[in-house]
């Protein structure tokens, strides 16, 4: 099984469409930080954590649409014509989507790491700011929940159809760049651009962070809901359509 | 019959790649770049911001991914070892010529595609101001032909280096030529991104287009020419490159071709007849006055061919007394002198082709007989000096036409009209109205071919400006006897019409009149209130007319916050800058605070109070300036400006704009209204501001008035205006 992993993530990990999508990435995160995230989100320093959640949450739909991409090649046409060979493999069928999503989960990881990369280079060259402690716990908080969640769906709908992962792409879109500011926002981008608003400001002229508790249980309720999805998917074999 | 075979093949082999799907999709997607990250150009007309910058982005863009292509399929077969193989099954010219026309067929569509997927768009933003002509002369014009010179360069390079990586360092080295300092005055020379400078929307001029297509050909015929130069580079029998060069050379219709055509390219160069070739800096000449002297009369005689964006004119002079030894007149530098006649005899004359401020000087010797006719015969298309670009300042198209000085008509050294009026006969198209200093041209002869020959006497000594354009003329009157001659594009009639302008001009000039004084322009007689072209940059205001920027009423100004509530408060924001700034009283804005925005706004708001109420007023004015100003002081920058010098430049430069905009659109009208109740109220602050007003308003540009002025008018100090 675990060589099956390793030959897994090399294959996804060296694939042109991952290693093009992760410089999409790192453009588009850089982007975001020159032209959003160093204006300071919500009248806060470009460094708070605010702007740091923020700035995470506006890169999250890049990369949750870059897993599903890769997840729709676990659905595509070519890897059912293998799936014969690869099915005599002595594994069960959940470990295979133990596998897979362990590997999407690497390859989101790896997304959000360069990103952060980008973050705290931008933040240390142009501010001088070394204090990223404090944007680890925040930042996973957003960043898991939203990945269980997304390849839970992206599973489910490639197993009924592989077509619907690529609808998903749109709907992701949408959600991610136009989508919804309140507590259930799935990336965060939009909570922690309009949430400081609301919040007293403390004597250093900017709210102090502190993190919503209908955000916090919203992201509890994705997190369950994608684990859920995920043990279902595991859970049932689907039946081998012989080419 | 061989190429055709071949060109079906590589179309349909193409067509069943990926990749070219993928190039495709991108491509199509390039334009969005120019409503986010590549916007060059910037000017406030509608047209440039949706039509023009897309185009742009996606020309540019999209000839990237096209050259992306051309190499990657330059390199298949050589990478899958078929070439060999290729070579003996189809002729090498034939085949590489399938591939080119191939890909070109496909850029073609994907051109065409893309005009088709953003013209809804365009064409709801732009909305009454939509042409589908202009719109789709982008895309024929600059798009497709760029694209095409993308595809034939990306493969020249490839056949003559036959590597991947040096054709695309080689490729983006010449793309960064293109955007780089180099090129930047040189606008021939950006082949990748043609120049579009000013844009109009009501007065639509071609001739960044004409420019953008000599230029495409230009380069077209470059590109072809070492797309010409590469096949004979194609290797063949296993030779190298010299190897194989030497054999080809055999086929003599490949260099030929290829000479004729870099040839061509380099002929179109040098004659390009857009801009000047003097220096790009302005030679300020105060020797070569004007004479007023010698001339009892003079008549022009003036026709335009809007279709090649032509003149050709014929200057007559009654010369009283020749002047002894060489006389000298100034023309355009796109002009040439046909002929010079005194007394009906033709007289020898040289041209010194030295361009000075887009112009030529051209030398003749009068002999010695009085009282007799000169008559200069003139004509062609006329050059944009170098120093002015990217600003045109010479155009004839078939929407608007804008000359002045000798784009006009010579202008003679050594001679002038000391007395009398100068005649003008201008035959022109008949749906464009002519104006000199905003006077229209009225009397007219048809001519029955879609021209009319227009004809007048002017009370002037020389033609220094002629504007004709599909102008609306507008007579009415305000309350207080003001009589208006409103002078508009006709494409802008619904706007004044749906937003009222006429009675908003009315009500500014009545108010403002009222509370703060007559403005000069307006104490006698009719006031001209003329919408000048946005091409036409740098308006200005003289004795009984003004000039209105034509994008005071395009949907993009109609719908900016920062300068009232809505399209009406907007359009009285701007008429009322007739008072405060520009042609009114100008204020020194160098503090970055106090400004006639301030003053504009202030006085806005005033009248929409007297209009529609305190609490609309209050709603929509001085909430919102309380609003933003909060904003600004929340800013992180205005907090810490320590942090704001540890960004770059550009960073800096985008906050300060952004901060200017508040301090002058809303932290200083704020001010003025706190000023108002510590002055005693809205009746002693208008008592103020009209002093103030008729104190200043004639005094020169040059002695604006200060923050602090305002200040001792109002009897107040700095600390007393700071806004909690």
């Amino acid at each position: 099984m675990t060589k099956v992993f390793g030959y897994e993530l090399k294959r996804m990990l060296t694939s042109g469409l991952f290693i093009a999508m992760l410089a999409v990435n790192a453009v588009f995160a850089w982007y975001v930080l020159t032209t959003e995230v160093i204006e300071g989100i919500a009248y806060t320093a470009p460094f708070s954590v605010w702007s740091s959640c923020a700035f995470i949450g506006k890169t999250l739909p890049l990369a949750v649409i870059t897993v599903l991409l890769l997840q729709a090649g676990y659905y595509g046409k070519q890897q059912k014509r293998v799936e014969i060979i690869t099915s005599a493999a002595p594994m069960t069928y959940a470990q295979t989507m133990m596998i897979r999503t362990s590997v999407l989960g690497i390859c989101f990881l790896v997304i959000c790491l360069v990103d952060s990369l980008l973050g705290a280079v931008f933040f240390a060259a142009f501010f001088g700011y070394y204090g990223f402690g404090a944007f680890i716990l925040p930042a996973l908080l957003e960043i898991i929940p939203c990945f269980v969640f997304t390849v839970g769906i992206g599973h489910l709908a490639g197993r009924l159809h592989c077509s619907l992962i690529y609808a998903l792409l749109p709907a992701v879109f949408i959600a991610g760049f136009i989508g919804a500011s309140g507590a259930f926002d799935l990336f965060g981008g939009g909570f922690f651009s309009a949430y400081p608003l609301t919040l007293p400001i403390g004597a250093d002229g900017e709210p102090g962070f502190v993190l919503n508790s209908a955000w916090l249980i919203a992201r509890f309720i994705y997190l369950a809901a994608g684990a859920i999805i995920l043990i279902a998917n595991s859970a049932f074999h689907p039946k081998i359509k012989r080419a | 019959m061989r190429f055709f075979s071949l060109y079906r093949v590589e179309l349909r082999r193409l067509l069943l790649t990926r990749f070219i799907w993928l190039i495709s999709a991108l491509s199509l997607c390039s334009p969005l770049l120019g409503y986010t990250v590549y916007k060059p150009v910037t000017a406030g007309a509608m047209s440039g911001l949706y039509i023009g910058n897309p185009v742009l982005a996606g020309t540019a863009a999209g000839a990237v991914l096209w050259a992306v292509i051309a190499i990657v399929e330059g390199n298949r077969q050589r990478r899958s070892g078929t070439d060999i193989l290729a070579e003996a099954i189809a002729p090498p010219v034939a085949h590489s010529a399938a591939k080119a026309a191939a890909l070109v067929t496909i850029s073609s569509i994907v051109t065409a595609l893309c005009s088709l997927v953003y013209l809804p768009y365009t064409a709801i933003k732009l909305d009454y101001l939509f042409n589908a002509g202009y719109y789709f002369a982008h895309f024929l014009v600059l798009m497709l032909p760029t694209w095409w010179i993308s595809i034939l360069f990306a493969e020249s390079i490839y056949r003559i280096t036959r590597r991947v990586e040096l054709s695309a360092l080689i490729y983006a080295a010449l793309a960064y030529m293109s955007f780089s300092r180099f090129t930047r005055n040189k606008y021939l020379l950006q082949w990748l991104n043609p120049i579009l400078g000013s844009y109009s929307d009501g007065f639509p001029d071609i001739w960044f287009l004409r420019m953008g297509a000599y230029s495409r050909l230009m380069w077209l015929c470059a590109a072809a020419g070492l797309w010409a130069f590469s096949l004979m580079c194609q290797r063949r029998y296993q030779k190298g490159l010299f190897g194989s060069f030497a054999k080809s050379l055999k086929k003599v219709y490949l260099p030929i071709s290829a000479a004729f055509l870099i040839a061509s390219g380099t002929v179109l160069w040098n004659v390009q007849p857009f801009i000047g070739h003097g220096g790009e800096e302005f030679i300020l000449e105060n020797e070569y006055l004007y004479m007023t002297s010698g001339v009892t009369s003079v008549n022009h005689f003036i026709k335009f061919n809007p279709a090649f964006g032509t003149l050709s004119g014929r200057a007559e002079y009654n010369v009283t007394t020749p002047v002894k030894g060489e006389s000298v007149f100034r023309l355009n530098a796109g002009y040439n002198v046909k002929s010079i006649t005194y007394d009906g005899e033709p007289m020898d004359f040289r041209t010194v082709r030295e361009d000075v401020n887009g112009q030529y000087d051209t030398y003749f010797e009068l002999p010695e007989k009085d009282n007799k006719k000169l008559i200069i015969e003139y004509g062609g298309f006329p050059t944009v000096a170098q120093c002015m670009m990217p600003s045109v300042k010479a155009s004839i198209g078939e929407n608007y036409i804008y000359l002045s000085h000798t784009d006009i008509a010579p202008l003679l050294k050594n001679y002038g009209l000391a007395y009398g009026t100068v005649g003008l006969e201008v035959t022109m198209p008949d749906d464009l109205t002519p104006f000199i200093y905003f006077e229209p041209l009225t009397e007219f002869d048809e001519n029955g071919d879609g021209t009319r020959t227009y004809k007048t006497r002017l009370d002037i000594d020389y033609i220094y400006n002629f504007v004709a354009g599909n102008y609306v003329m507008d007579q009415f009157s305000s309350s207080e006897n003001i009589n208006f001659n409103f002078i508009y594009g006709d494409i802008y009639s619904s706007v004044v019409d749906e937003y009222n302008v006429r009675q908003s001009i009315c009500e500014v000039y009545d108010y403002c009149t009222r509370h703060y004084g007559r403005s000069p322009f307006t104490a006698e007689g009719v006031f001209k209130l003329f919408q000048r072209s946005s091409i036409d940059q740098g308006g200005f205001a003289v004795s009984g007319a003004s000039t209105w920027p034509e994008d005071t009423i395009t949907p993009n100004t109609l719908s900016d916050p920062n300068r009232g509530a809505n399209a009406v408060e907007i359009f009285i924001h701007e008429m009322i800058h007739q008072w405060w700034g520009g042609v009114g009283m100008w204020c020194d804005d160098s503090d970055g605070l106090w400004s006639a925005e301030g003053l504009t706004v202030y006085s806005t708001y005033r009248l929409i109070k007297e209009k529609y109420g305190e609490l609309y007023a209050n709603q929509y004015y001085v909430d919102d300036w309380k609003r933003c100003v909060d904003e600004q002081d929340r800013n992180f920058y205005n907090r810490h400006p320590e942090y704001l010098e540890k960004l770059p430049e550009s960073y800096q430069e985008l906050i300060r704009v952004s901060n200017s905009d508040i301090n002058y659109y809303k932290r200083m009208p704020l001010m003025i209204l706190k000023a108002e109740e510590l002055v005693g109220g809205e009746e002693k602050m208008d008592e103020i501001l009209s002093k103030m007003y008729s104190d200043y308003n004639n005094v020169a540009e040059q002695y604006p008035v200060s923050y602090k002025t305002f200040l001792d008018y109002c009897g107040l100090t700095e600390e007393d205006l700071e806004l909690d």
